[in-house]
């Protein structure tokens, strides 16, 4: 849920990633990290830690209890999750899709098999039907709503019954099969008419056809609204002879108390309202939910009635008994039930009322202590406190190394002492790597990178990334490296032959903002490097030459790594530098490469200087977002290696005006081009200087009054 | 006219625009027109609420070829049933524009579940981040949704601030002749994006009536030229929990 917002940047920017974005739903962008504890549905992490969704969370514990199998590939989504590897990844990422076999199931081309079932049961019964008799309601994912239950599952039930009902005369069993499926389309108000739907009574003769009978009026009721008719019908029913009608009317009677419960609950805004449920038909629900299942433990609704159980103590508010409902159904595992509903199930309704003294299943109680684990905010107090969590201990006594791993966690993210940090953290010895070792391993990991101990951190990683078989985990064990390498400034390892950071993104990134001139050349003349790797070095050599004045580096490296033509996808295309100038703003400018010389020349050749200001201009690449490295924390956050200051072509204008040898067409352009920075929004758009209105009128004006003569002047009719 | 009097007019603008601009606390009660989001506990001020656009469905994945097909979740816990007088956009995020048949077809269910609750439906509000570079693609989902939607509701899409300026003038107007509105939003998260204002000009040359998405208690100044576009239709505020610690998502779960 929730919203987003793209810092608009950001879509051109590729590889950057501003640190401020995250949440499950806007336009997701990586954030490089391995340390965070501000939620980002955006950014999750392949071990337990707070700034992951508790969706992400709880599945890696549930994952670890064997109730779950956590997806190992992370897919981005194209278009809207952008330059991910497999870790961080996005909730939606990790969404295991109810991959393959529902896939199966659900084939668009195939027919409902449902329809396929219904128009052989009928035909068997003497009924013929079109695909569009059996036109039902569309309900979402989590969309409540009593008629849900009206599909042609539920008319299977009932044709099936029909079936097997040998008291019934042909035509009885016709009558009552052709009024179920008429009662499909009803849901509500101002549906057909209830003589249109249910049999006329004389076509029934027989008491078990009498008694369907009765079942359908209770349908109808039920689904038309009318809930004490419907409950009088399978009162009645609930006694029938007949074990289907007796045992759908039972659990109908649990679903009739539980609507009639909540039929003002929801305010006009479909918000809930829990004081203005009706207790009297929510206990009489429950009592009912309860004896139908003490009847039916394997029942033809069990399921549903568990999951109404939940719905039944949502709607009384009571977390305990809903937070234990969560925990049996999460044991029956991914086998039995819908394991990502009940997760968003949870997420929706469990999570904002939970509070951690209501819960003592330790994997539900371990998700809302890393929540609590987040950063509380400026001059805040943990939502958690030391001694709060070391009291939770006899909940986690069949968990004692979960616990350790909170304990641990609350000494790293909210007391912020690495030393305690390690000394709360168990040994994990050997064994597999599940979710658990693997967070206490990273913990311990980020401990001795915050210690400074970073070449024990290193040995640790490698160790990790030897010892662990999964794939989101070695992904993750690869930023660690390249977070490591980077802080001891050896990004050259990162691109060793033998190095086993193989993430794309990761190398990109590295090169993009943190690469020497050494490196880059090295990278981009590798011809075992994959084609945007070297496209990503060579842009960022070409550019930082550029930037950086060094024109004479610039000819030699254009020179000499020839660019390839863009490939789809690729997100630098050093193919920008090869430009051959450009009269069409009115200002003669030659080829790149002649820029570059006039300036090696001399750097302060006011032509170069102009040229170069339009190659920028023209190609938007003011205020670079190689220039703007990522916040601290964040892979590429390391300053870049070259020497020198960063080239403004508002800078370029400033210096040519105050240069006397300049000629005055050069002037007039040069203040042209200095005006307009500030177009049309009066934002400098050129670079980060504050220049005052004042100035900028004055230019204006100068350009007006002394340069009067010159197209520049014409040309321009205000300033901003 | 001479080069004073252009100076003058132009110092005029300037002064009126209020550079440098000086920001103002979105103040909701102020507004008529509201997002109300998953999670956002109603408010007092919505009884002044003249539109409100109300999240009711979450479109996710396919991933891709062969995956399963694209999935509604669905984000309001019951329809609302709200007076007539209220102008109601039904709203829907998408991650995904891979929609198959069973999607439009819930869409449309709901509509019509909506409108016979009693509201006032007014139209369908597409909320999905479309890159400026794809918006073409974005625009011929957009035709085929129109097609399938009933002549009676409108259809709306959120808009992100960099399509004004950086966009396929073309894709935009394509964009122009299939939605009825488009409402650019001027925020992140929580909180107003920087430099907002930046965009401001090109977005009062939006060829396609639009209206500005505010955050609650977010800044903004209005510039006076917003005024003056025939196609500007006024403010949506999206409303937030007054009570939610400072993190980059208006709700208090995950």
């Amino acid at each position: 849920m929730t919203i987003k917002r793209l810092f608009p940047f950001a879509l051109l920017a590729g590889l950057h990633a501003p640190a401020v974005l995250a949440s499950s739903d806007m336009t997701c962008t990586p954030s490089w990290k391995l340390i965070s504890d501000q939620l980002s549905g955006c950014n999750n992490l392949a071990f337990l830690s707070p700034g992951n969704d508790s969706r992400v969370n709880l599945q890696l514990l549930l994952d670890d209890a064997g109730h779950l199998k956590l997806t190992r590939e992370p897919l981005a989504l194209e278009g809207y999750e952008y330059g991910y590897g497999l870790v961080p990844f996005s909730l939606g990422m990790l969404d295991p899709s109810r991959a393959g076999s529902e896939a199966a199931e659900r084939d668009e081309q195939t027919a409902d098999p449902d329809v396929a079932y219904l128009t052989q049961a009928l035909q068997r019964l003497g009924i013929d039907s079109d695909a569009d008799a059996f036109a039902v309601h569309h309900f979402a994912e989590g969309e409540g709503n009593r008629c849900r239950s009206n599909d042609l599952q539920a008319m299977r039930g009932f044709v099936d019954a029909l079936s097997a009902t040998s008291e019934l005369a042909s035509s009885e069993a016709q009558a009552l099969a052709r009024s179920r499926r008429s009662l499909l389309s009803l849901c509500g108000e101002g549906d057909p008419q209830t003589q249109d739907i249910l049999p006329q009574a004389e076509q029934l003769q027989s008491p078990a056809a009498q008694a369907f009978r009765d079942y359908l009026r209770g349908a109808d009721a039920f689904y038309r609204g009318d809930f004490d008719q419907a409950r009088e019908r399978f009162a009645e029913l609930a006694h029938s002879e007949q074990p289907w009608l007796s045992e759908t009317a039972q659990y109908l009677l649990g679903r009739v108390a539980l609507n009639q419960a909540q039929l003002n609950a929801f305010d006009e805004y479909g918000f809930f309202s829990p004081e203005q449920v009706d207790k009297t038909n929510l206990d009489a629900s429950a009592k009912a939910f309860e004896q139908y299942l003490n009847n039916y433990p394997q029942g033809l609704y069990s399921d549903s009635a568990r999951g109404l159980q939940r719905r039944v103590y949502w709607l009384a508010g009571d977390t305990r008994r809903f937070a234990e409902a969560f925990a049996r159904q999460f044991e029956r595992g991914a086998q039995q039930i819908d394991m990502p509903a009940l997760i968003e199930e949870l997420d929706g309704k469990l999570l904002p009322s939970l509070a951690p003294d209501a819960i003592d299943d330790p994997l539900l109680l371990a998700m809302v202590d890393l929540i609590q684990l987040r950063d509380p905010g400026a001059n805040s107090e943990p939502r958690l406190s030391l001694e709060q969590l070391q009291a939770q201990q006899p909940r986690f006594a069949s968990q004692p190394g979960l616990h350790a791993y909170l304990v641990a966690a609350w000494h790293f993210y909210r007391g912020d002492d690495a030393e305690q940090t390690l000394a709360a953290l168990p040994d994990t010895g050997a064994g597999p790597l599940n979710a658990l070792a693997f967070s206490q391993e990273t913990l311990r990991g980020l401990a001795l990178e915050a210690k400074g101990e970073t070449t024990k951190a290193l040995q640790h990683w490698q160790a990790l990334l030897a010892r662990s078989q999964d794939p989101l985990q070695q992904a993750q064990l690869q930023l660690a490296l390249a977070l490591n390498y980077e802080r001891s400034g050896e990004l050259e390892k990162v691109f060793a032959a033998d190095s086993p950071i193989t993430t794309a993104p990761i190398r990109e990134r590295l090169l993009a903002y943190g690469a020497g001139p050494e490196l880059l050349r090295q990278q981009a003349g590798d011809a075992q490097a994959p084609a945007s790797e070297r496209a990503t070095a060579l842009y960022t050599l070409l550019y930082r030459d550029l930037d950086y004045g060094r024109y004479a580096d610039f000819l030699s490296d254009f020179a000499q790594f020839p660019s390839k033509p863009a490939q789809p996808g690729q997100r630098l295309d050093p193919g920008v530098f090869a430009w051959s100038g450009d009269s069409d703003a009115g200002y003669a400018c030659p080829s790149l490469t002649n820029i570059a010389e006039r300036l090696a020349a001399n750097a302060e050749d006011a032509q170069g200087t102009l040229c170069l200001g339009d190659f920028i201009r023209v190609h938007g690449l003011d205020e670079h977002w190689l220039n703007r490295p990522p916040a601290v924390g964040e892979l590429g956050s390391a300053p870049s290696l070259f020497q020198g200051s960063s080239f403004s072509r508002l800078a370029g204008y400033q210096r040519l005006l105050a240069t006397p040898q300049v000629s005055r067409e050069d002037k007039a352009y040069a203040l042209f081009r200095a005006i307009n920075c500030y177009a049309p929004s009066g934002y400098n758009s050129c670079d980060r200087q504050d220049i005052s209105k004042d100035q900028r009128k004055q230019w204006f004006q100068t350009l007006k009054r002394s340069y009067a003569d010159t197209q520049w002047a014409q040309r321009l009719k205000y300033y901003w | 006219m001479g080069t004073a009097t252009q100076v003058l007019l132009v110092g005029l603008l300037l002064l009126a625009a209020g550079l440098p601009v000086q920001a103002a606390r979105v103040d909701a009660s102020q507004h008529q027109a509201f997002w109300l989001w998953a999670g956002v506990t109603p408010q007092p001020v919505l009884a002044q609420a003249s539109t409100l656009y109300v999240l009711q469905g979450q479109i996710d994945g396919p991933r891709r070829a062969g995956d399963p097909p694209a999935r509604m979740q669905a984000q309001n816990p019951a329809t609302p049933r709200l007076s007539k007088d209220i102008e109601l956009w039904v709203v829907y995020r998408a991650h995904t524009l891979d929609w198959n048949e069973e999607v439009f077809a819930l869409l449309l269910s709901q509509l019509q579940r909506w409108q016979r609750s009693g509201n006032r439906v007014s139209g369908v509000q597409i909320d999905f981040d479309a890159q400026t570079l794809r918006l073409d693609r974005y625009a011929a989902f957009l035709e085929d949704l129109r097609q399938r939607l009933p002549q009676q509701y409108r259809l709306s899409i959120t808009g992100l601030l960099d399509w004004a300026g950086n966009a396929d003038p073309a894709a935009l107007n394509r964009l122009a002749g299939v939605v009825d509105e488009v409402v650019m939003q001027t925020y992140q998260g929580r909180h107003s994006i920087v430099g907002y204002q930046r965009y401001l000009p090109s977005i009062a040359r939006l060829q396609l009536p639009f209206r500005i998405g505010l955050i609650q208690n977010g800044e903004w100044q209005a510039p006076d030229y917003l005024q003056s576009s025939p196609w500007f239709r006024g403010y949506v505020v999206f409303l937030l929990n007054p009570s939610e610690p400072a993190t980059d998502t208006p709700a208090t779960r995950h």
